[in-house]
C-alpha cells in the first residue's frame, strides 16, 4: 500500500541482547525511515557506510525561507543559480524527505560527516564504473554547488564532495580497506543482494525482473566481520513499498538482522537456504520439488509468513490455484504485511511501462485474494485509459466504499466526472487536498491538476488560481499550465499577467519542440517496450 | 467597464494605501529588498528607491506620503520620483505582489 509522509517511522527495532556487545538493528520498511531513526537515536556527525544499488542521495531544492536565511545577496544568488526556481515548495525539507534522498536530508541535518556508497560488484568493472561515474556526474550536473566530483579511477573508486562533506563510492570488493578509526553507521539495503549491474536494462528494477543473488547475507555478515569496520547501530530497509524489492524477498532482511546480532541456529540455516534456493535457475526448471521442501518446512514451522507466501507463489506459478489461495490466507493471516499493494510485481511492471504484464500479474494476483480493493485500482486505471468514464465512476465510488481512500481513486473518479461535465460531483470527488510525502508527489500534483480544471468549470477563479501556483511551486513547468493562467488572467482582466503567462507559455512550446527535434534517437529496447 | 478603465485599473492613486501581499516573501539584505513570488516562481532585488517604496508598503502610508518620504531621502527632482514611484507601484499592482488596502486601519 502506498503510504503517506509519517513522521515517525515505521521501524522494528532489535535491541541489542545485553552484554552482548551486538549493535542495534533497526529494519524499516521505506529507506527514508533510516533517516528518522538516526535523528530519533540522536547520532551527529557520523559516518555513513551505506550498502546499496540505488542512488539514495538525490538534491532537495530550497524552500524561500531557506533562500531569504542567506547572509548575503551573492549567497542567495548562487543557490538560485543553481536551484530550478520553480520548485519552490511551501512544504519544509524535512518533508520532503523521501527514498530518494534521505541521505542528503541526514547531511545537511548534520548527522553525516563522511559519506561512503559501496555499491554492488560485477564481473564487468568498466561497464560498473561508468555506471556509477554516469550516476554522479548526472548529480554534479545538477546540483554543481553541492556536489562535486573530485577523483574518479579506473577501479571504480570515487571521491567528491556533497555539502562540503566527503563522499566516497566503493566498489563492494573495495570496501574492507576502508578502516575509519571510529564506529560508524550501517546502512543497508536488501536490493543490494539481488541487483548486480548497474547498468543493467532492467535497473533500477533489476531487482523485480532479473533477481540476481550475487552475494548472500551469510557472505556479506562474514565480510563485514573480516572488515575492520566498528559499528553499533544498522538499519536495515526493505523498500517494497515503492515496488522495489519483491515481497517474496522479505526474508533477506529478517536473515541478515538475525546473522548481524548472533549466528543461526541449524534449523533456521535450513529455513534460508530453502527459501534463497527458490530464486535459482534450477528450482525454476523444478518447481515440484521446491514445493515438496517448503511443504515439509511448513509442516515443522506452520505459523512461518515467508514460508506460506513463498509457497502459495510457487503454487500460482503451477496453477494451483485453491492451494496457492490457502497458503496465501494463512501467511497474510500470520503476517499481515504480506497483504499489500507491492505483493505481486504489478506496480512495478506498470512503473516501467509495461502494462501486458503488469496485467497478467493483477489478474493472477485476483485469484488468490479477489477482494484486495488495491488490485482494483490497476482495473480502474484501465477505465479511464478506455475512456469508460460512467464504469469509472461505478468503480471509483465503490473503492471508496471499500476504504481504498487512495489519491489515484479520488483523482480518477474527479476525472471520470470532470469528462461528463459533472463538475460538481467532480469538486466533491476530490475532497480536501492529499497529505504531502515524497512518494505521492505525482498524485498531488495530477491532483492539483484536477482540482484546477474543475474550480476553472465552476467559475471559481481564485481556487483554479490558487491550484496553478501550487503547481509552480511543485515544479511543473509546461506549456498548457502557463496557457491556463493566461487564460485566467485574461478573464480577470489583469493583461499585463495574461501576456506574461502567454509569452511563457509560447516560449515553452517552442523550446519543446526544438528539444524534441535535437533529441538523439533512444536505443529501443524491444523487450522493455 | 470600458476599455479605458481596463488600462488605468491599476494605476495607483494618491490617497490610495497599499500593503505587501501576504504569499511574497522578503527580507532587508545588505541595504535592498529582496523578494520572492513563490506563487510565480519568481525572485527579485529591489534597488534602493525601490527598496525605500517597498518598506513603506504598510497599509498605513498612503501614495502620497510614501512619495513625500522619497523626497526627504532621495536627491532627485520631485517630479521624477513621483513618475518613478507611480510606475513601479502600478508594476507591483499588476503583478499582484501588493494589494489596495480598502479601509486604513491606522
Amino acid at each position: 500500500m502506498m503510504m503517506a509522509h509519517r513522521a515517525e517511522p515505521l521501524s522494528q527495532e532489535l535491541e541489542p541482547m545485553a552484554g552482548s556487545g551486538s549493535p542495534a538493528i533497526c529494519v524499516v520498511e521505506d529507506h527514508d525511515e533510516a533517516y528518522h531513526a538516526w535523528k530519533k537515536a540522536g547520532f551527529e556527525n557520523k559516518i555513513l557506510v551505506h550498502f546499496d544499488a540505488h542512488i539514495d542521495f538525490a538534491w532537495i531544492a530550497p524552500t524561500p525561507e531557506t533562500l531569504l536565511e542567506k547572509p548575503s545577496l551573492s549567497e542567495m544568488l548562487s543557490t538560485l543559480h543553481r536551484t530550478p526556481f520553480w520548485r519552490l515548495s511551501e512544504k519544509t525539507e524535512e518533508e520532503r524527505t523521501h527514498l530518494g534522498n534521505y541521505i542528503h536530508q541526514a547531511i545537511r541535518a548534520n548527522i553525516i560527516r563522511e559519506f561512503v556508497w559501496v555499491y554492488p560488484d560485477d564481473p564487468d568493472l568498466t561497464k560498473q564504473t561508468r555506471a556509477v561515474r554516469s550516476t554522479l556526474e548526472a548529480i554534479a550536473a545538477a546540483a554543481p554547488g553541492l556536489f562535486r566530483l573530485i577523483q574518479a579511477s579506473d577501479a571504480g573508486y570515487f571521491e567528491g564532495r556533497i555539502y562540503g562533506r566527503r563522499l566516497l563510492a566503493i566498489p563492494y570488493s573495495a570496501y574492507q580497506a576502508y578502516a575509519p578509526q571510529e564506529e560508524v553507521l550501517l546502512d543497508i539495503d536488501l536490493d543490494f543482494f539481488i541487483i548486480q549491474s548497474l547498468y543493467s536494462r532492467h535497473y533500477p528494477y533489476a531487482d523485480v525482473r532479473t533477481p540476481c543473488f550475487w552475494l548472500s547475507p551469510a557472505e556479506f555478515v562474514a565480510d563485514l566481520h573480516a572488515s575492520s569496520l566498528r559499528y553499533k547501530f544498522v538499519t536495515l530497509a526493505y523498500s517494497v513499498e515503492e515496488g522495489y524489492t519483491p515481497l517474496r524477498l522479505k526474508f533477506l532482511g529478517m536473515e541478515l538482522a538475525k546473522r548481524l546480532l548472533r549466528s543461526l541456529s541449524e534449523d533456521e540455516e535450513c529455513r534460508f537456504e530453502a527459501l534463497r534456493e527458490l530464486f535459482k535457475p534450477s528450482t525454476r526448471k523444478d518447481p515440484e520439488s521446491a514445493v515438496r521442501r517448503l511443504e515439509k518446512l511448513i509442516a515443522v514451522h506452520p505459523n512461518d509468513a515467508a514460508l506460506r507466501f513463498n509457497l502459495a507463489m510457487l503454487l500460482l506459478e503451477g496453477n494451483n490455484i485453491p492451494g496457492a489461495a490457502a497458503q496465501y490466507r494463512k501467511a497474510i493471516e500470520d503476517d499481515p504485511t504480506y497483504r499489500t499493494r507491492y505483493n505481486h510485481a504489478g506496480p512495478a511492471l506498470l512503473n516501467v511501462g509495461l502494462r501486458r504484464a503488469a496485467q497478467a500479474s493483477y489478474e493472477r494476483m485476483k485469484q488468490l485474494d479477489p477482494h484486495n480493493p488495491y488490485y482494483r485500482l490497476f482495473e480502474l486505471g484501465t477505465l479511464i485509459s478506455e475512456k469508460a468514464w460512467a464504469r469509472a465512476i461505478l468503480l471509483g465510488r465503490e473503492l471508496l466504499k471499500d476504504g481504498v481512500d487512495h489519491p489515484v481513486v479520488r483523482g480518477r473518479l474527479a476525472e471520470s466526472c470532470l469528462h461528463l461535465r459533472r463538475y460538481h460531483e467532480a469538486w466533491d470527488a476530490l475532497g480536501p487536498e492529499p497529505s504531502g510525502s515524497a512518494d505521492t508527489a505525482w498524485y498531488q500534483a495530477r491532483y492539483l491538476w484536477l482540482k484546477a480544471r474543475v474550480a476553472e468549470a465552476l467559475n471559481r477563479r481564485e481556487d483554479a488560481l490558487a491550484c496553478y501556483h501550487k503547481l509552480i511551486r511543485h515544479g511543473e513547468h509546461s506549456p498548457s499550465l502557463h496557457r491556463a493562467l493566461a487564460r485566467l488572467y485574461l478573464r480577470k482582466r489583469n493583461f499585463f499577467k495574461a501576456r506574461r503567462h502567454l509569452a511563457k507559455a509560447m516560449r515553452l512550446a517552442i523550446l519543446g519542440r526544438m528539444l524534441r527535434w535535437w533529441r538523439p534517437k533512444a536505443t529501443w529496447d524491444s523487450k522493455t517496450s | 467597464m470600458g476599455f479605458k478603465d481596463l488600462l488605468v485599473r491599476s494605476a495607483p492613486k494618491a490617497s490610495e494605501r497599499y500593503e505587501r501581499a501576504p504569499h511574497v516573501k522578503w527580507r532587508f539584505l545588505e541595504g535592498r529588498a529582496v523578494l520572492i513570488d513563490a506563487n510565480e516562481g519568481l525572485f527579485m532585488h529591489l534597488n534602493d528607491v525601490a527598496s525605500c517604496i517597498w518598506q513603506g508598503l504598510d497599509g498605513k502610508k498612503s501614495v502620497d506620503q510614501m512619495i513625500s518620504d522619497l523626497d526627504n531621502a532621495f536627491d532627485a527632482t520631485p517630479h521624477r520620483l513621483r513618475k518613478d514611484a507611480l510606475k513601479f507601484l502600478r508594476r507591483l499592482s499588476l503583478m499582484e505582489l501588493i494589494r489596495k488596502v480598502e479601509s486604513p486601519n491606522v
